[in-house]
């Protein structure tokens, strides 16, 4: 299926990889090695992303039309000009609003089965 | 360049070492995206030297190579996915080239298995990742024969290769049976099975293709490759009721795979050469 005939739901369920790499990007635009830095800090260290995972998600949600390359940099005196920044498309913006409400209905779901009661700090049961 | 003159002796090699890997890819990820990779791993290599030392670098390894070994696999897949007929077919040249070499290496290994260096374990996982991988690489050498010369071959010779895919197959299902699940019994006849059904397959597409005349050069090598060690067999077992045991005509009939892991590689190599020179008239 190609890009332009896929709803934003067709997408769904997004794999961790590409859910993570869709919140780095939500705030601004970012190259590589930020997003690497920013998934690890969402994720406080439970998502390690190598750059073979990165750029395999970064083709196939380039490719999808997801993301694309953004060709204004944030300082350019400041940042080697070799470096690629990517940034979300509409598509993508939307595709992560839809997932992140599928997560949010999972987690309630969990809440009301007093999943996350330990979590939250209070007594399960 | 990425590496940089303060970078430390480590940081310097993981960059070598990465760089290396990379070439692993395919070539088109490895055009678009290994320039940045390699940038990005080297970036995070030099943080995670300065603020966890030795131990940060040993698990920043350990997750590279798994992220490597994932990804290139994942890429790979994906390109034998969107891969058109003409790529096919070279891949298929490759592995037929390869599954001749694997086969000349493997019955060169056989005939050793006596000798101090025959009976080490090393050898003999050598010799049975050389038996396993050469039922992959016959079975898509053959498929992509038949992808080449589909239209102007007989049914004789679509059946030929239909049937040496397929049985490929089932001896490399045998064989890994056999292995995995200890059914130690059913790895000789499976290894047989796709020694024979290889042999035959290529012996009726040679005769195929000698009646139709469809190969571009040594027209008549696949039968001769494919029938003569068959025909030593079939001497062998008429000759002797043992036909493991010592005769006149053993130096003969221990060519004679050799002719067909010979066949096997000139083969490939043909076909690789009839697709340039179809690249170039068109």
């Amino acid at each position: 299926m190609t890009a332009s005939t896929q709803s934003p739901q067709d997408h769904l369920p997004l794999t961790p990889a590409v859910f993570n790499i869709l919140m780095a990007l939500a705030d601004g635009e970012k190259h590589g090695y930020g997003i690497m830095l920013e998934v690890e800090t969402n994720t406080s260290g439970m998502v390690p992303m190598g750059p073979g995972t990165l750029y395999g998600s970064i083709k196939r949600m380039l490719k999808a039309s997801l993301i694309e390359e953004a060709d204004d940099r944030p300082d350019s005196d400041l940042d080697d000009e070799r470096r690629r920044y990517y940034r979300l498309t509409g598509a993508g913006e939307q595709v992560l609003r839809l997932e992140a409400k599928r997560l949010a209905s999972q987690v309630s779901m969990a809440k009301a089965k007093n999943l996350l009661a330990d979590l939250a700090g209070g007594t399960s049961r | 360049m990425i590496s940089r003159s303060g970078d430390s002796p480590l940081v310097s090699l993981s960059l070598s070492v990465y760089r290396v890997l990379l070439a692993s890819y395919p070539q088109s990820f490895r055009q678009d995206y290994a320039p940045h990779m390699l940038q990005a791993f080297g970036d995070y290599t030099r943080r995670v030297y300065m603020q966890r030392g030795w131990a940060g670098m040993l698990w920043w390894w350990t997750l590279t190579f798994f992220d490597f070994a994932n990804s290139v696999l994942e890429e790979h897949l994906q390109g034998m996915t969107n891969m058109t007929k003409e790529k096919f077919i070279q891949l298929g040249s490759w592995a037929l080239m390869l599954g001749g070499v694997a086969l000349f290496i493997g019955f060169q290994a056989g005939g050793n298995e006596n000798s101090a260096l025959g009976q080490s374990s090393f050898y003999a996982n050598i010799e049975d990742a050389l038996w396993l991988s050469t039922p992959i690489l016959f079975a898509t050498g053959y498929a992509a024969l038949r992808s080449q010369y589909r239209e102007k071959m007989g049914a004789l010779g679509n059946f030929a290769l239909l049937a040496g895919v397929i049985t490929s197959v089932g001896g490399l299902l045998g064989m890994l049976a056999g292995f995995f699940m200890n059914l130690e019994d059913i790895v000789w006849p499976s290894l047989m099975l796709f020694f024979i059904s290889a042999m035959l397959s290529m012996a009726l597409f040679g005769f195929d293709a000698l009646r139709r005349g469809y190969l571009p050069r040594w027209g008549s090598f696949p039968f001769i490759a494919g029938a003569l060690p068959l025909l030593a067999l079939g001497l062998s077992l008429l000759i002797e009721e043992r036909p493991w045991a010592p005769t006149p005509l053993d130096p003969i009939l221990d060519v004679m795979p050799l002719v067909f892991a010979v066949g096997a590689f000139l083969l490939g190599y043909m076909l690789q050469e009839d697709i340039k020179a179809k690249h170039k008239s068109a």
